[in-house]
């Protein structure tokens, strides 16, 4: 089997890392894999990827339909993976008398990126009808689901994967102050970059000594851009690469992901992978892997109060609570690997083409 | 010049001149080409003497253009064994010869005994492009460590070289290091560092220039007047010091200053910068006199020339209220009227001549009654007085008058005795009047000094008005205002106070309506707008303010602004009464998308119904000094909000920001607070507040809000109407579900489907039952089997005949969710029906024929399209017998209504499934339901009066009657495509009596909607897409297609 992925963009997301992680997964399965990427972003893409190559992925660079319309016949699936893939997709299928069979990996109900009423937002929305005879899968059931009932699709369910050669609890120091990490992108609303700074900050006022912050996930500059100034107390790393974002989990114990939903909560997941216990929104997927004080804590991000009280139970749990909680993170995070993840993307591919 | 132009050039003067070595006079040889970039290059040494370095001239049509001493380095000569290769020389052509003309290019030796040697060519032409970037050296950046710059127009740096000159001279290149950058379309950047010097020591002192044809470039070479410091007055006796912006100071840089009047030092202290800026004071004796500052490098050297320092504010003006700004009770404060007859008045001045003249807009209306003249106006005492022959003293009078006249500025003792005096006219038109006076020695002698303004022009019998928008005395400067540039701004920070200017939108200088073109202009008083690029005209109008709960509040006004197209942004600019800023800051306003003039449909138009502010933020406008100009410079120093989205509902917003102060410059001037738009503007908005508000860090940091608050507006807009987040907005904090493993959770229905029915209502069965007990069990069967939605089923008996009454009721018994209902006596379909959908109380029914037998996930499947748009009232299956529902045929081979048996070997479930994974779901409109199956909302049901019994009384029509008039009131039938409900087609009547019925039927339909045309109804329901590509795949299933398979 030859599977096409159509992954525009120079890559470094969550959804993004699902898409090469389990492209690797399914070649290690027997399946051809390509990705057909934009031109204009393909150094850029296998700079942040180079393991696409060096295990045989096919890369295919495009700048217009006719490249992307040359190599699909070549596939038996064409599979899109963000709203602007199906597009682009769709017009490199036009006129191509022996297509490939379609489909559609959804990293997110990116309608909800958009402007309401924008022209990318129609588009956004378009996109879970472009491919009628598609078949559309993600990883988690809120995904299902909001496809489901706002497009009338059937959106089938794959298991979600977290690279555990990065992602890996490694050796700890058992002293010191719990140290709390956070992921802050100021340049993306929907992660409550705003939120994620303001809690920091209260947490280093209530909490003082007994926690260390740790920030991530973006440029200083890109902080003072948006007019964010932490006080001393946070510690802010910058943007980092995975190994780098890997270490930050390893060394941390509890990690705040208080975006407005997470469609899946990646960083979350890949924390949870690195012994580090997460916290995530109430809204979206999260509790695919999540549940509230078992592995993790699932919160509603939009009080305050809620993420406070959350964090501040943890401090204030005993040692062996944390212990617990930490070893039934590692737990969870182990049920989910490239190889399941990419097994079952492969036997929906094979319903499609048997 | 395009990259193509250049190498048009390049091969025209490569062809034509053919350069070449070219034997000169003596052992002297050279070679010259115009090479791309604009320049004549080549090289020219004396083999004889390989340590002579020749000069040459370069003529263009034999006018000399420059001078070079060809001593640069040539990588080829030295390849080829010449000397040290330091040979080369560059020129570059003037613009004016870039013109598209043919001329002459020369080059000549002209150093003393090689002037016979003329450089011989061939006098080929060159011709040069007109270029687009006029060729220079633009400095970008200096900092303590290196100077950035670029050599404009020079796209190829191999032919671009630098010079450095510092006081004068050439500096030998191996005291500084130039090292290529990149290159744009504007030309080579390059960065340049001294060895082991701060390039800091060389303002005003240091030209770049390309190697020897400086003379030639307009603007290529002295960048020493360029950059330089500023000094302006901020309070009181407080100077800024701004250092011009392409020097990048490092932070807290130190440079030693040095106060002087004339020759004499006076003082000497230390000046810190932050950002370029920094501030000092001028010592409180030293105030009256002009002195000047400079400042030294750490290494003593000179950083820039010696500047004077402008005469503090308490100086520029000696007397003050100029513009009669404030008033106590009835009489402008600080001034002496004497018994004269004055009023006070407002003239709404254009927002250039306020900035010009920084007149308040108040005046003083002066009625000078007929009789003797000179007759005094307004008087005050200087507050301090000018040193005798220190400089001149200068008068300004912003006024006008019911008829010319002539005022006269004095300044006078105590005592009344003039010291000096100087006319003005003042004209029936505003107009700004100056004079100037020197003063002698015997001034100081008369302290304390008056200003005086009189009339001396006699008045007319009726008297004469004159009216005073700005007065002064002091130094020379065309502005009444009091602080420079500053106006009445507050100095400091004010918690809990308004900051924004004109917030309740109380004046409007420009009008209350008006379309403006203009790229910048001032939409109301401190309010401004601003474009860039090709967008559309902005529409401005003052619009009564209303709350957001709906009111309309009196007296006061919201800017009502529209942009109809966008091109690439523009923004408004409000401005803030506040020279510094820092703390948290609380913004809020009111705003709505959309003008309160649109349309009311204008609502439903989904363009029109979001406007984005894209970015809301504050900015710092400083001014800096860039070549010698007083330039604006806007920085961004917080951003308050993005993408905040306006609904067609007036909303209040409030957003928080933190802005530390001590990041901020030392000295802003001004304060904006920016709106930007990157989408078509319309929108309303009014009560603009933001403040300080000191105790919200606190409170922020200790305190907790208990507000729930989405931060993506793009998600909080959209939740309401996305299906599945609606608790996204629910008003209390959802509480995380810590009870259920995750076994149990896979074990329970899916949850987030099984609580949406809920949000939608209840739902209730109703199956009419008139004998064929066979087939309405079958069918009551199929309901407990497939039914996975909590529902009742209610059976209405039209008096069956008691063996089948008796077996459904065994059937049932063990049911609580179902119950029966007797007719006392058979009343036709029609009637029970009614009485089935009127007696439950269910918000949504489901009318099921008793002879048909559901699928898994039907009545979801209902209520999924049911729920796709609140307009649905009625939604109908697919069946293998539904008329226009029927999949896949809709005909027999007879023409007649097909009856679609399954697949062989196939279950009703298993094609049920079959559908569901065919269909598009794409739940399509239908003009026209089957009744077999029908999901009803009930409400709507009532209210267009349920089925019609008198004129179908035995069913047979009733429903297409129903749905014509449900549609006819506005509501939506759609099909659930996915959905396939198995009928086994009419157990009720034998099919002759069927044929009756369905004739009487219609015979009555066509009667009571004789204005619909019910063939094109058909028609229109035959072809629905949906359904006849649902219908093709299907047959796909059956296999070739046979009309005898049908039964």
């Amino acid at each position: 089997m030859k599977i096409a992925f159509v992954l525009p963009g120079k890559g470094g997301g969550g959804g993004a890392h699902s898409v090469v992680q389990e492209s690797l997964g399914l070649m290690r399965l027997g399946v051809e894999v390509g990705l057909a990427t934009t031109l204009a972003t393909v150094v850029e893409l296998n700079a942040n990827y180079p393991e696409l190559t060096a295990h045989g992925v096919a890369i295919h660079p495009f700048t217009e339909r006719a490249e992307l319309g040359a190599m699909l016949p070549h596939y038996d699936i064409a599979c899109a993976t963000t709203w602007e893939s199906v597009h682009i997709l769709v017009e490199g299928m036009r006129g191509l008398t022996q297509p490939p069979h379609t489909a559609y990996y959804i990293q997110d109900y990116e309608p909800l990126f958009c402007i309401p009423g924008s022209r990318e937002w129609e588009q956004a929305r378009q996109s879970y009808s472009l491919m009628p005879n598609a078949l559309h899968f993600a990883k988690t059931r809120f995904l299902c689901d909001v496809v489901g009932r706002n497009h009338h699709r059937n959106v089938e369910k794959v298991t979600a994967s977290v690279d555990h050669a990065t992602y890996f609890p490694g050796p700890r120091r058992t002293d010191g102050p719990i140290v709390i990490a956070a992921m802050v992108r100021p340049k993306t609303p929907r992660r409550a970059p705003r939120r994620t700074a303001r809690i920091l900050e209260m947490l280093a006022a209530r909490l003082g000594d007994k926690v260390s912050l740790v920030s991530f996930g973006c440029d200083e500059q890109d902080l003072a851009d948006s007019g964010i100034r932490y006080s001393g107390k946070i510690d802010h790393r910058g943007s980092l690469a995975r190994e780098g974002v890997a270490d930050v989990l390893r060394n941390a114990d509890l990690f705040l992901d208080l975006s407005d939903y997470q469609a899946f909560g990646r960083t979350a997941i890949e924390g949870m992978a690195c012994g580090c216990v997460p916290v995530l929104p109430v809204f979206g997927g999260a509790d695919e892997f999540v549940r509230h004080w078992v592995n993790g804590f699932v919160v509603d991000t939009r009080s305050d109060a809620a993420i406070l009280e959350t964090v501040e139970a943890y401090v204030a749990a005993e040692t062996g609570s944390r212990h617990r909680l930490r070893m039934a993170a590692i737990g969870t995070a182990l049920e989910y690997t490239i190889e399941k993840a990419a097994f079952s993307e492969l036997r929906l591919f094979e319903r499609l083409v048997t | 010049m395009s990259s193509n132009a250049w190498s048009r050039l390049i091969r025209s003067a490569n062809t034509k001149l053919k350069p070449g070595k070219v034997a000169v006079a003596g052992e002297a040889a050279g070679w010259f080409g115009a090479e791309g970039e604009g320049f004549i290059r080549g090289w020219c040494l004396d083999r004889s003497d390989p340590k002579q370095r020749l000069k040459v001239e370069v003529l263009v049509n034999a006018t000399p253009i420059g001078q070079v001493v060809a001593d640069r380095l040539h990588t080829r000569l030295v390849e080829m064994g010449e000397g040290d290769g330091r040979y080369g020389f560059t020129c570059v052509v003037p613009q004016e010869y870039r013109d598209g003309v043919a001329r002459k290019a020369d080059v000549r030796i002209i150093t003393p005994g090689y002037e016979e040697s003329q450089l011989k060519t061939r006098a080929d032409e060159v011709l040069l492009q007109p270029d687009s970037v006029i060729p220079g050296i633009a400095v970008k950046t200096i900092t303590d460590e290196w100077l950035d710059g670029m050599v404009l127009g020079v796209r190829n740096r191999k032919f671009a070289a630098v010079d450095l000159w510092v006081d004068g001279k050439r500096l030998p290149e191996a005291e500084y290091s130039l090292q290529w950058m990149g290159r744009s379309d504007q030309g080579s950047a390059f960065r340049l560092r001294l060895d082991g010097q701060s390039p800091l020591r060389l303002l005003n002192r240091a030209a770049l220039s390309y190697p020897g044809v400086h003379e030639v470039l307009r603007n290529a070479t002295q960048f020493s007047s360029a950059i330089a410091f500023e000094v302006t007055p901020s309070s009181g006796d407080s100077y800024r010091v701004s250092v011009d912006p392409k020097v990048v100071l490092p932070d807290s840089f130190t440079l030693a200053a040095q106060l002087g009047v004339g020759e004499d030092v006076r003082g000497e202290l230390d000046l810190v910068f932050r950002r370029n800026v920094t501030r000092f004071s001028v010592p409180a004796d030293e105030g009256g006199h002009q002195m000047f500052l400079t400042l030294r490098l750490p290494d003593g050297s000179a950083f820039g020339d010696a500047v004077r320092i402008p005469r503090a504010s308490s100086r520029c003006n000696l007397v003050e209220n100029c513009t009669f700004a404030r008033w106590i009770g009835e009489a402008p404060d600080a001034w002496i009227l004497p018994d004269i007859e004055f009023q006070r008045g407002f003239y709404a001045f254009s927002e250039k001549m306020r900035s010009e003249t920084g007149v308040s807009g108040q005046t003083l209306i002066d009625h000078v009654a007929a009789g003797p003249s000179p007759r005094l106006l307004l008087r005050q005492p200087l507050k301090s007085a000018p040193l005798p022959g220190e400089s001149d003293l200068h008068f300004g009078l912003l006024a006008r008058a019911s008829q010319e006249t002539t005022v006269e500025f004095r300044i006078a003792g105590e005592s009344g005795a003039t010291v000096v005096s100087s006319p003005a006219s003042v004209g029936t038109q505003w107009s700004a009047q100056h004079s100037s006076v020197a003063l002698d020695g015997t001034a100081s002698s008369l302290l304390p000094l008056m200003f005086e303004v009189w009339t001396v022009a006699p008045a007319p019998e009726d008297g004469i008005y004159i009216e005073i928008a700005g007065v002064r005395c002091g130094d020379l400067s065309t502005s009444f205002g009091e602080a420079s540039g500053a106006g009445n701004r507050p100095t400091a920070n004010k918690f809990g106070e308004n900051l924004v200017v004109n917030a309740a939108l109380q004046r409007w200088p420009n009008g209350l309506s008006y379309t403006d073109a203009r790229r910048r202009f001032e939409i109301t008083e401190g309010w401004y707008f601003y474009k860039r690029g090709a967008t559309s005209d902005a529409q401005i109008a003052a619009v009564p303010a209303r709350t957001p709960s709906g009111g309309i509040s009196a007296g006061t006004y919201a800017l009502s602004l529209a942009v109809d197209t966008v091109e690439e942004h523009c923004r408004v600019e409000i401005a803030l009464a506040t020279e510094s800023l820092g703390g948290a800051l609380r913004l809020r306003f009111n705003a709505m998308s959309g003008t309160l003039f649109d349309a009311p449909t204008a609502r439903f138009d989904r363009g029109q119904r979001w406007t984005s502010i894209d970015r809301i933020s504050v900015a710092r406008r400083s001014y800096v000094f860039v070549e010698g100009e007083r330039t604006k410079v806007d920085e961004v120093v917080a951003v308050v909000a993005r993408r905040v989205m306006l609904t067609r509902e007036m909303e209040s917003f409030e957003f928080n920001s933190v802005l530390d102060e001590a990041e901020q410059g030392e000295d802003p001037v001004e304060y904006l607070l920016l709106l930007e738009f990157n989408r078509p503007v319309s929108l309303t908005m009014a009560g603009v507040d933001l403040r300080i508000d000191d105790s919200r860090l606190a409170e922020d940091l200790l305190g907790v809000s208990t507000a729930l608050r989405l931060e993506d507006r793009n998600i909080s807009s959209q939740a309401p109407f996305v299906k599945g987040l609606e608790d996204w907005i629910a008003e209390t904090a959802v509480v995380p579900d810590v009870r259920r493993t995750d076994e149990e959770k896979k074990a329970a229905p899916p949850e987030r489907w099984s609580w949406r029915y809920s949000a939608m209502g209840t739902v209730e069965v109703v199956v009419c039952v008139y004998n064929a007990a066979d087939e309405t069990l079958e069918c009551l069967r199929s309901l407990v089997g497939s039914t996975t939605v909590p529902h009742t089923v209610h059976l209405i008996n039209d008096a069956s005949d008691s063996d089948g009454r008796q077996r459904i009721m065994r059937f049932i018994a063990d049911k609580p969710w179902m119950r029966l209902s007797d007719n006392p006596a058979n009343q036709g379909y029609t009637a029970s029906a009614n009485r089935g959908v009127s007696e439950s109380d269910a918000d949504w029914v489901v009318l099921l024929n008793s002879d048909t037998m559901v699928s898994k996930g039907w009545l979801e499947g209902l209520l999924d399209a049911a729920a796709s748009d609140p307009r649905v009232a009625f939604v109908g299956p697919v069946s293998n017998a539904a008329t226009y529902q029927s999949v896949p045929e809709l005909y027999d081979g007879g023409g007649k209504w097909a009856i679609n048996a399954l697949p062989a070997g196939w279950t009703v479930e298993q094609m049920a499934a079959f559908v569901a994974q065919q269909s598009d779901r794409s739940f399509p409109e239908a003009p026209l339901l089957n009744g077999f199956c029908t999901l009803i909302k009930r409400n709507v049901f009532l209210e267009i009066g349920g089925l019609d019994v008198a004129r179908f009384p035995a069913g047979y029509g009733e429903e297409n009657d129903l749905c014509l008039r449900a549609t006819k009131s506005g509501h939506l039938l759609v099909i659930a495509d996915h959905v396939y409900v198995y009928h086994s087609k009419s157990a009720s009547f034998g099919a002759s009596r069927r044929q009756e019925l369905a004739k009487a039927g219609e015979k009555a339909f066509r009667a009571l909607h004789d204005d619909v045309n019910v063939g094109n109804l058909g028609r229109r329901f035959a072809e629905i897409p949906a359904l006849t590509i649902l219908r093709q795949r299907i047959r796909k299933a059956y296999g070739p297609r046979d009309p005898e398979t049908a039964p």
